[in-house]
């Protein structure tokens, strides 16, 4: 872990009054937080406002038994910060950051698209990649969907 | 004064790729503008899953037509993290090299189109074909003129000889002669100033809050750019300048993007001289161990993400690409709005957008 990693990691600790569920870094510069879920907008608010401004984007994935986001965001300097927030694949909802951070809307927007997240709060949450007549409650970059494709190209090949 | 709302696209004369802007005017003023992209959707962070690593970086390079080297640089370099391999001097040395020609062939591409939108048809032409002296050098290197396949799991598949260094640089004096003159062009001529001066004009705090980022960022005098923030591959060696205005304006991005060419040839000509000898590969495992890993590139066109993860089988279990036009759109529509329908087209292209980029 560098240096930079380590002071970050205390900083936030620290400053932080919310929950903290884990804190570790991925790979040399970047330091990894996690939060619950419900508290996604105070603690994302808290980071870009302490210096890490720039919102690189969201990466949402399906692990399983939940689907996982990755709000990732950084600065001019290293480390830069990925908060993770889970939530259940059987009720994926969580508070849209968007009003906060504008920077997200088009981000939330396709993952509510291809992975099916509601994001509670945002202003515009609409389909922005899915064709219009794409099937209601099917989300390309989920688990069961991939293993579907798999089996079409599987197909194909024989 | 009523309004009217009219589509541009996601098919129309005007439009090189297809992606539907929805515009709503008040007489001649832009009110409001909604964008609907996914015309191009290839699913290809879902194809990604069902191929190696090594395919997925070729599937990835094909993400763009112009930035192809960004991609799949990044793609290589987020499976060595994950590999835990290092990569040979020379071969970061021969993959930062074809990454500034990369962009300098990107940013003569974008000033082309730009004279192209405003009806300046000479400074297109005259563009253009400086351009064709950057893709011989990548034709020369690699024996494409695009998607040229350079780097790969471990390094670069292709060597510079010394006949290819001293022809690179031989291209170089003669292009930095040409930026040279471009960089008068773009900070006197009249024809350019009287179309791009205060037009698409991005406020330093909106630039910030909406995520903008590359050149887009840096006309409106925020100096991030990755290169300098996080350094990878050779940028650690060598000495450049984040180039950045304050006009805020289509001129300030024009500005930016010539200041930006005649970086990346100093940056060049200094990896030139100080090129290490050595392998340009080292072997890779086609297995990947479990991980996960977050790769930041300045594209052409500005900050790329990738991010990787690994489940411990020779597939990603999830590879997710923004690219740096999907990051600028809000701010793209901040400067549209309160806008003249005759500046749309110019300020729609002075992000330098990139559709397939956007939809993957």
């Amino acid at each position: 872990m560098s240096e930079c990693a380590e002071q970050c990691i205390a900083i936030v600790r620290e400053e932080y009054d919310g929950e903290i569920l884990e804190s570790g870094t991925m790979g040399q510069y970047e330091v990894v937080f996690s939060v619950p879920a419900e508290q996604i907008v105070q603690f994302a608010t808290y980071i870009a406002k302490r210096g890490w401004w720039h919102l690189a984007t969201i990466t949402g994935q399906d692990l399983g038994e939940e689907i996982q986001m990755l709000y990732h965001f950084n600065a001019e300097e290293p480390p830069a910060v990925t908060i993770k927030a889970a939530v259940p694949k059987s009720d994926p909802r969580l508070p849209s950051i968007t009003p906060q951070l504008p920077a997200a809307t088009m981000y939330e927007r396709e993952i509510f698209d291809l992975l099916g997240v509601q994001f509670e709060g945002h202003p515009r949450l609409e389909r922005l990649v899915l064709s219009d007549d794409w099937p209601e409650g099917v989300y390309p970059l989920r688990l069961e969907e991939l293993a579907k494709q798999a089996e079409r190209d599987e197909e194909e090949k024989a | 004064m009523g309004r009217i709302t009219f589509p541009i696209g996601p098919q129309h004369p005007a439009l090189k790729e297809p992606e539907s802007f929805k515009i709503t005017a008040e007489g001649e003023c832009v009110v409001e503008v909604d964008i609907r992209l996914g015309y191009v959707h290839r699913s290809i962070e879902a194809a990604c899953c069902h191929r190696n690593f090594v395919q997925s970086m070729y599937v990835c390079e094909r993400i763009c037509g112009i930035c192809s080297h960004s991609h799949n640089n990044s793609f290589a370099r987020g499976a060595e993290v994950l590999l835990g391999l290092e990569v040979p001097p020379r071969a970061k040395y021969i993959r930062t090299i074809v990454a500034e020609l990369e962009r300098i062939h990107s940013h003569l591409l974008w000033l082309g189109v730009a004279g192209h939108e405003i009806g300046f048809e000479t400074l297109f032409m005259l563009v253009w074909r400086d351009r064709e002296t950057v893709l011989d050098l990548q034709e020369m290197i690699s024996g494409n003129r695009n998607h040229y396949g350079m780097s790969t799991i471990g390094g670069v598949k292709f060597d510079l000889t010394t006949e290819m260094v001293d022809k690179i640089r031989a291209s170089l004096d003669i292009l930095a002669e040409r930026v040279a003159y471009y960089k008068h062009v773009a900070t006197t001529e009249v024809t350019l100033l009287k179309r791009v001066e205060n037009v698409g004009v991005l406020s330093e705090q909106l630039a910030r809050d909406l995520g903008a980022c590359g050149p887009t960022l840096r006309a409106s005098n925020v100096a991030y750019d990755v290169r300098a923030a996080i350094p990878y591959d050779a940028y650690p060696d060598v000495e450049f300048e984040v180039s950045t205005s304050d006009l805020c304006d289509v001129l300030g991005r024009t500005i930016v993007r010539v200041l930006e060419m005649a970086q990346a040839i100093n940056i060049i000509r200094q990896l030139l001289d100080k090129l290490p000898e050595g392998d340009i590969q080292v072997r890779a495992r086609p297995r990947v161990p479990e991980g996960e890993v977050v790769i930041r590139t300045e594209a052409p066109r500005g900050e790329l993400f990738y991010y990787l993860r690994s489940d411990g089988s020779d597939k990603p279990a999830r590879v997710k690409v923004r690219t740096p036009t999907l990051a600028n759109w809000p701010a793209t529509i901040a400067m549209l709005e309160g806008a003249y329908v005759a500046d749309v087209p110019i300020s729609i292209a002075s992000i330098d957008p990139c559709m397939s980029c956007t939809d993957r």
